[in-house]
């Protein structure tokens, strides 16, 4: 990771992105998230410029798994080992965003027997790998279409099972590996296969910005950000610790917020429009809604929290309909405006 | 020179004169700051002229700044780092490798054959220019070291299908051409090291003040560049330009140079010169257009309050780039920006090798007895002491250890023209757009590519002549077709897609060129009307956009319209306008995305065929 990161709050554009990042941060079972779009369109600046607004967890110090300390006993043998002791032993760590460069080997993903220990000491031990690292927080593959396909398959495997399973070298072991995958790239450079694709909860699909206003903020902002890095990110800095602020309690409200039958019926009759496989559309669209009036601080889900998220949460899943010769989002939006009834455009809940 | 012959027969653009002026200056540029300046590419064979230039940046870089070599064949480790197989084998302990983009921090890392390299070394290369470091998860590995250097790719690609991979082009800021150049014509290099050691202390006081941003911004759109880093790249070019030059602000120079190094060679389209006629039709709404719209407003921007340094960049374009860019536009076509379709796929058999990865041999795949090694290299110490010694310094394998290659096999394009013969059309075009084809079909057969012909005129199209290899039956089959009636656009292009599915279906890449002049006046039904025409045109046109399929319109009428353009947008391809081409010049430009790219004495050539 570079030294300083373009701050989130100075990014201009890309609003989808952003709110389906800050919908994974007050909800990570709502599944990971897919970006994809043209070069130079700042896909990995919005993630990196997550990792330093994620606000901080409590773990276990020195748990390599970044275990809660309320929740020890289930996650790992470390921590079980140490029983009460390891609840008083916490520390306050910042989120992890973990990075899975193109050129990663199968081991130091899942994780192997660690080289130094059993070569000077002779002693088998585990050395955790990237699932390990990413527990609890968020794993990055840029040019997540260039990953070879036994690792994405191994990747969706564990982030569906939340648990990583380790039979290498003698070693037989399995630790919690929850993390919301976050894959970008570039559809010119190769699709991802239909049956990945679903396993995402939010697709993005990213543009570079035509109008040249927006164009000139971004080369502005980029540019001075460049010429004085520290300078420009203690500008945005309040600006980044209101977004954090946001998303705490956002995450405090997410319990509370009501989705009522009629919100549910409207999912399903939407689903049912778009001819959307599976439920997971459904269940994923009721989610990203909530977590969406949660961060609005909305106290229900309306239709227009559900209108929002609608194109992220299904584009993604839609079959190809032979008939049907316009784009996906063009027929979510049909689907939209047919099962809802023309909405003001500011009216969610504010 | 051996430029496809593109610009042989035009005077040379001004700025096209003095070549190694330029070539020096981004020599100069990259060695101020290699990093920040990105790198650059070198469209050149390998040779003195290009040796020349080399040793030129490299006593440019002195004393500090490594050069380091990447060539296509280095394995992922050698280049990213990795487990240093002799050294671990002999130490029986893990030592790790330092890789190439580690090596080159803070100098240059010069990539040879770079449209050789492989999509998985591209992509990581792209992270680690990202990042500016690059992070070793291998073979029990995990470091991360700084990697901050700029490249130099060297591109000696001679067909069109051997492009340096998108995303790597992309983050390279400048290119330069050094065919053209004789031995005669090698200048020295006119700058000093001591000269570059001043401009790198004060780049980063020169600030890019608002007008440059937006006059910058604004040509990048006009060029029809999407992406935003060439802008960026050109922003600081522009000040790097500045300083080497000893100057506290940017001069219209330094911008003219920053354009012409950055983002001319990138240009998808031709910006619209005030005069054209299309200017004053009514500017199209729908976000598809928007880039139309913004060039408008660009334009009008321009009007109320001209400013001083869009005005200096955009000095050049309307006379002589406009001859200059038609013929970029086609060399970018070729530099890969609509190269979309993969053109391989991954085999377990025969190919490319195109990575490894654990698994059993046999079926599957071939045992990499090198990988398979490395794999359990690290293990030996391990495994002596948990099973008895099965004999003295042999190494012991495990099934865990084993690694496969696979292999990448390339497929075969064919190219599907679907020809506008209707009376529209034919009365302008049709002779010299059959001419084009026939001359193209003699390339295809060299090639060993497929081609397929169909026509669409009065209410219908028509599929003449199914993908086939035979360019007898093509060249026949052209001559017979005959011109007249309504334009039924909309059915030609659906036939064309409905082609491109079948030889898709084959395992063959497929790809449209398009000859029309845009007028749709028959719709899919068979309707007239040249509105629902129009709509049905377009519809289509989107779907064979949706389905990724490279695609080029060249418009043959004599007046190009808007319609045209959009239905190029719509399908994601190429337009190329060919109002006053003959067909010499609607073949140049066909041949950029299908032919060779250097053949000596094209012209002559091709006068042969």
């Amino acid at each position: 990771m570079p030294a300083s990161v373009f701050p989130f709050s100075a990014i201009t554009g890309q609003e989808d992105a952003k709110h389906a990042l800050l919908l994974s941060a007050v909800d990570p079972s709502i599944g990971g998230v897919l970006i994809f779009g043209d070069r130079g369109t700042g896909k990995s600046t919005v993630v990196r410029a997550l990792a330093q607004l994620l606000p901080k967890q409590k773990v276990v110090r020195g748990c390599p798994y970044r275990c809660h300390p309320d929740a020890v006993t289930k996650n790992c043998e470390l921590c079980r080992a140490s029983k009460g002791a390891a609840i008083t032993r916490t520390a306050r760590e910042t989120t992890p965003v973990v990075d899975l460069p193109l050129g990663s080997t199968e081991d130091r993903i899942i994780g192997t027997l660690d080289l130094e220990k059993a070569l000077t000491q002779g002693i088998k031990t585990f050395q955790p790998g990237l699932l390990a690292q990413a527990n609890r927080g968020y794993l990055y593959i840029d040019e997540i279409n260039l990953l070879e396909d036994h690792l994405v398959d191994l990747l969706l495997d564990v982030a569906a099972s939340g648990e990583n399973l380790v039979e290498r070298d003698g070693l037989s072991l399995r630790h919690a590996a929850r993390f919301v995958l976050v894959g970008s790239g570039n559809p010119e450079e190769g699709e991802l296969r239909p049956q990945l694709l679903d396993r995402f909860g939010l697709a993005i699909d990213v543009a570079t910005p035509g109008d040249i206003k927006t164009r000139v903020e971004i080369v502005r902002r980029r540019s001075t950000y460049d010429l004085d890095p520290e300078g420009f990110v203690t500008r945005y800095k309040r600006k980044d610790a209101s977004i954090r602020r946001k998303i705490l309690s956002a995450r405090d409200r997410l319990p509370d917020v009501t989705v009522s039958d009629q919100v549910i019926e409207t999912t399903a009759a939407l689903c049912l429009k778009v001819k959307s496989d599976g439920l997971r559309g459904e269940l994923t669209l009721v989610r990203a809604a909530k977590a969406t009036a949660a961060l609005n601080g909305a106290i229900a889900v309306t239709d227009a929290h559900l209108q929002r998220v609608a194109r992220m949460a299904l584009r993604h899943r839609l079959r190809r309909d032979p008939m049907d010769e316009s784009g996906s989002d063009a027929r979510i939006d049909r689907a939209v405006s047919e099962t809802f009834a023309p909405v003001p455009k500011n009216e969610d809940g504010r | 020179m051996g430029d496809d012959g593109f610009v042989d027969d035009v005077a040379a653009p001004t700025f096209m004169m003095s070549p190694w002026e330029d070539a020096w200056r981004v020599a100069a540029i990259v060695a101020i700051n290699t990093h920040a300046a990105g790198g650059v590419i070198v469209r050149a064979r390998a040779g003195p002229v290009r040796e020349h230039w080399l040793s030129g940046l490299r006593a440019l870089l002195e004393p500090a700044g490594p050069v380091v070599r990447l060539l296509p064949h280095d394995a992922p480790d050698a280049v990213f780092g990795g487990l240093d197989l002799a050294a671990t084998l002999l130490r029986k302990k893990p030592v790790s490798l330092r890789g190439l983009v580690t090596r080159a921090d803070g100098g240059i890392l010069t990539v040879g054959m770079a449209e050789r390299l492989p999509e998985e070394v591209a992509a990581g290369l792209c992270q680690v220019i990202d990042n500016g470091s690059v992070l070793v998860q291998r073979e029990g590995l995990n470091e991360t070291h700084r990697a901050q250097f700029g490249i130099v790719a060297l591109d000696e690609s001679v067909t069109a299908d051997e492009v340096i991979a998108n995303c790597l082009s992309e983050r390279i800021p400048a290119a330069v051409e050094l065919e053209q150049d004789g031995l005669r014509d090698l200048a020295p290099c006119p700058f000093e090291a001591r000269e570059v050691a001043i401009a790198r202390t004060i780049v980063d006081d020169i600030h890019p003040d608002e007008a440059l941003i937006e006059g910058l911004t604004t040509l990048g759109l006009a060029l029809g560049i999407r992406s935003l880093r060439p802008v960026l790249a050109a922003t600081w070019w522009s000040r790097a330009s500045a300083a080497l030059g000893g100057r506290r602000k940017v001069s219209d120079d330094d911008v003219e140079f920053a354009c012409r190094s950055t983002l001319f060679w990138r240009a998808t389209q031709v910006p619209q010169t005030d005069h054209d006629p299309a200017d004053v039709e009514e500017p199209p709404a729908s976000p598809e257009t928007e880039q139309e719209s913004s060039e408008d407003a660009e334009r009008s921007q321009h009007d109320n309050a001209p400013d001083e340094v869009a005005e200096a960049a955009r000095a050049h374009l309307p006379d002589n780039l406009l001859e200059l860019l038609d013929r970029l536009v086609a060399q970018q076509w070729r530099a890969g920006a609509s190269g979309r379709t993969a053109s391989t796929k991954i085999s377990m058999k025969r190919g490319r090798p195109a990575g490894v990865r654990a698994g059993r041999p046999g079926r599957h795949g071939r045992l990499n007895i090198v990988a398979t090694l490395r794999a359990a290299s690290p293990w030996q110490r391990v495994r002596a002491n948990s099973l008895p010694p099965s004999g003295q310094r042999r190494i012991d394998v495990r099934p865990d250890d084993f690694r496969i290659t696979r292999y990448r096999e390339h497929l075969l394009t064919t190219t599907i023209f679907a020809v506008d013969a209707s009376g529209s059309a034919a009365a302008h075009r049709l002779a010299e757009a059959k001419g084009a084809i026939e001359l193209l079909l003699a390339e295809s057969y060299v090639r060993r590519d497929k081609v397929a012909l169909l026509a669409f005129r009065g209410e219908s199209a028509e599929l003449l002549l199914p993908p086939t290899k035979s360019v007898a039956r093509a060249k026949r089959c052209l001559s017979g077709i005959p011109g007249g009636g309504g334009t039924p656009l909309a059915a030609g292009l659906q036939l064309a897609l409905d082609t491109a599915d079948i030889v898709r279906a084959s395992g063959d890449i497929p790809r449209i060129i398009l000859l029309t002049d845009g007028r749709a006046n028959i719709a899919l039904d068979g309707s007239p009307g040249r509105k629902k025409a129009t709509a049905d045109a377009l519809a289509v046109a989107e779907s064979i956009g949706l389905d990724n399929i490279d695609a080029m319109l060249i418009d043959i009428s004599p007046n190009p319209r808007d319609t045209a353009r959009l239905i190029a947008e719509k399908i994601g391809g190429l337009y190329m306008p060919m109002p006053h081409a003959g067909r010499e010049e609607i073949y140049s430009s066909i041949s950029g995305c299908t032919a060779p790219r250097r053949e000596t004495a094209g012209s002559a050539q091709r006068h042969a065929i």
